[in-house]
């Protein structure tokens, strides 16, 4: 399922996902009364944390190859449209020591992907992450949302 | 199927914001309804409200489902679900279309920057000015049918539903119209309760790019965290206005949005430029020096709410050079799990509050007396105990039809008509002992009535003498001739019979 799709299910989609589903949805005979309502309704399937991996890698290896270039356009261009601009002048405040950064993105790992995917006004299709990154033994989180296909940093 | 389209759509596609929805509504809010559901039959079902009128959840209703979701219009059709079903997916429908249902989902109690509904908004979007508890409650017209239609799916248009399923006489005709929309209707307002224990939908936060807790909340986390102990400064309480204002006062104050962190000791902004809510404070919170963030104390827990970003770290550290309006905390996304166990019983049992007080306290009411040694009579009535029902503004007259069954083997006996709330009263063949109760399913109820016994019939003082008689007859066939007469109780009958058989007793 693409997360086009998934993020498309029409109602009758989503009485198709589950048997229990069906009787509900007055497409085949009811059978047990849904006493709890447990099994009624099967959200949309998106791709696990281990699939998101190696999507992510890339966006990674960018951002820490243009710190230790000690490029700040580049590196502003690995995060997301409504922040670039902000993060860019961080980066240009601070060129000196972008290796520095880069080496503390080093043990960066992701440690979750969202549940969900929204759509923005800009028309694109986001998924929300968290990249553990640890510095001084301290674990600080870092939000990183997938644009599309791209992952891209929003909250450093 | 029918197109909905928005009168006000800009042609451009960009003047509006979509992705404050709130809770996932395909996922999250339909999960929250289910749940609310449990709660509600687990808080309530067994109270002497529902004893002899529990909920039908799997009755089929035919009605508009929203079968094609989408940002600006949306296509509608008609689907046959269940009760629970128009209740769960009202969770999901009432987002829809997303971009107006993105503004209208906000309710800020405190009003920091004027308004209770949205201010964050972006230039340029065509903000309703509508905020979530408005939404709710009042009638109004819809924006994105140019005004010309009223909101169909609030809390009044789902009772007026629910009132019209009651008193327009077709509770039999398999189609439950009037019932699918107070169901989605009622789902729809179980929706915009459930936004106000969402941080951002109560602190003025628009967060129209993403939102840490709202994304990454996990259907199984509801499933799981719905039943965790309830935080006791959350007031489940009043009338449904006041139930929306408590709950959203009490999410404003103990906890963060992304975009509205701030505390007045340590000079700290939300980042999205608003007036900072007035609690929480950092004071309010503990500190934990191993992790770089604040906790909450909620039920003897620490809940981790906000962590300082590794810029803002860096800086403190002394390596790097902070630049203008950089905001120094924010709300992972890892935190997300903690709060859902917070919140998630906050909304679950608010929204299983609403069912209750959605769904009316009425009494189906049998009196049964003898017409006569085998014949029943029979009145009865659905009786709207209004005074138990703050959000009912006037008595449900039922009108429809209900059935007389035999307890024995719940045999239906007679079909019974009521006329605003009073049954027809009917006759029917009975003999003693005979125990019947009256049914009526309507309003996705099974209303019963209390049992009621056909019982020895009281002679009258010729039928007395003549049943003293029949035993003193002749032959077998004469007695069963007298007991059949005795049996009518008809005074008349029995004089008749006493001029024949009287004289034919012996001693």
């Amino acid at each position: 399922m693409t997360r086009r799709t998934s993020r498309a299910l029409a109602l009758t989609a989503l009485c198709a996902l589950v048997p229990a589903l069906l009787g509900a949805c007055g497409k085949g005979t009811l059978g047990v009364p849904p006493a709890s309502g447990e099994d009624l309704f099967a959200p949309p399937v998106l791709s696990t944390l281990a699939d998101e991996l190696p999507v992510f890698q890339p966006s990674l290896v960018a951002l820490k190859d243009a710190l230790a270039a000690k490029d700040p356009v580049a590196a502003a261009a690995t995060f997301t449209p409504e922040v670039a601009a902000k993060y860019q002048a961080f980066f240009e405040a601070n060129v000196e020591n972008l290796p520095a950064l880069a080496d503390v993105l080093a043990t960066g790992e992701l440690s979750l992907v969202g549940e969900h995917e929204i759509q923005p006004f800009d028309g694109s299709i986001r998924r929300v992450g968290d990249l553990a990154v640890t510095v001084d033994g301290i674990v600080f989180h870092v939000t990183v949302v997938k644009v599309d296909d791209t992952w891209m940093f929003a909250s450093m | 199927m029918r197109a909905i389209t928005l009168a006000a759509f800009s042609v451009s596609g960009l003047l509006f914001a979509t992705s404050a929805l709130a809770w996932h509504h395909q996922t999250t809010h339909v999960s929250l309804n289910l749940k609310a559901y449990d709660a509600f039959q687990g808080l309530y079902g067994g109270s002497a409200k529902y004893e002899r009128a529990p909920l039908d959840a799997t009755l089929l209703c035919t009605g508009p489902a929203v079968t094609t979701p989408g940002k600006e219009w949306i296509f509608e059709s008609d689907e046959r679900l269940s009760v629970l079903v128009w209740l769960s997916m009202g969770g999901y429908f009432a987002d829809e279309p997303e971009w107006w249902a993105s503004f209208r989902h906000f309710y800020d109690p405190l009003a920091r920057d004027g308004q209770t509904y949205l201010t964050d908004d972006l230039p340029g979007v065509a903000n309703p000015h509508v905020d979530a508890r408005t939404l709710a409650l009042v009638d109004q017209p819809d924006p994105w049918h140019d005004g010309s239609e009223h909101v169909q799916y609030n809390w009044s248009a789902a009772l007026g539903y629910y009132r019209e399923a009651m008193e327009d006489g077709d509770n039999d005709d398999g189609e439950n119209r009037k019932l699918a929309k107070a169901f989605r209707g009622l789902g729809q307002v179980l929706h915009l309760l459930a936004d106000m224990t969402q941080p951002a939908h109560v602190r003025n936060d628009e967060h129209a790019y993403d939102d840490p807790l709202e994304d990454t909340i996990r259907v199984d986390q509801v499933a799981a965290s719905w039943a965790s102990p309830l935080d006791p400064r959350a007031l489940i309480d009043g009338d449904i206005s006041t139930l929306f204002d408590n709950l959203a006062r009490y999410t404003n104050e103990y906890y963060y949005s992304s975009d509205t962190v701030s505390d007045t000791a340590s000079g700290v902004f939300p980042d999205n430029g608003k007036t900072p809510c007035l609690k929480p404070q950092f004071s309010d919170l503990k500190y934990d020096a191993a992790t770089h963030a604040y906790s909450g104390r909620f039920n003897d827990t620490d809940v981790p709410m906000i962590q300082q970003r590794l810029t803002t770290y860096l800086i403190q550290r002394g390596n790097f050079r902070k630049v203008e309006q950089w905001g120094a905390w924010h709300m992972p996304a890892a935190y997300a799990a903690w709060l859902a166990n917070v919140l998630v019983p906050v909304a679950v049992r608010a929204e299983a509050l609403l069912i209750d007080r959605f769904l009316p306290t009425l009494d189906a009411q049998l009196k049964l007396t003898a017409k006569d040694a085998s014949t029943a009579h029979v009145e009865g009535a659905l009786i709207h105990d209004i005074a138990k029902d703050p959000e009912w503004k006037a008595p449900i007259k039922f009108n429809g039809k209900g059935t007389l069954r035999g307890r024995k083997d719940d045999t239906p006996i007679l079909e019974v008509f009521f006329q605003d709330g009073t049954m027809t009263p009917a006759d029917f063949p009975s003999e003693p002992g005979e125990v019947v109760y009256l049914e009526i399913r309507a309003g996705g109820r099974i209303f019963t009535s209390k049992d009621q016994t056909f019982g020895e019939v009281e002679l009258g003082p010729e039928c007395k003498i003549l049943e003293a008689c029949c035993p003193g007859l002749p032959t077998p066939a004469v007695i069963q001739q007298c007991e059949d007469i005795v049996a009518t109780a008809n005074e008349t009958n029995c004089a008749v019979g006493q001029a024949s058989l009287l004289r034919l007793c012996r001693e």
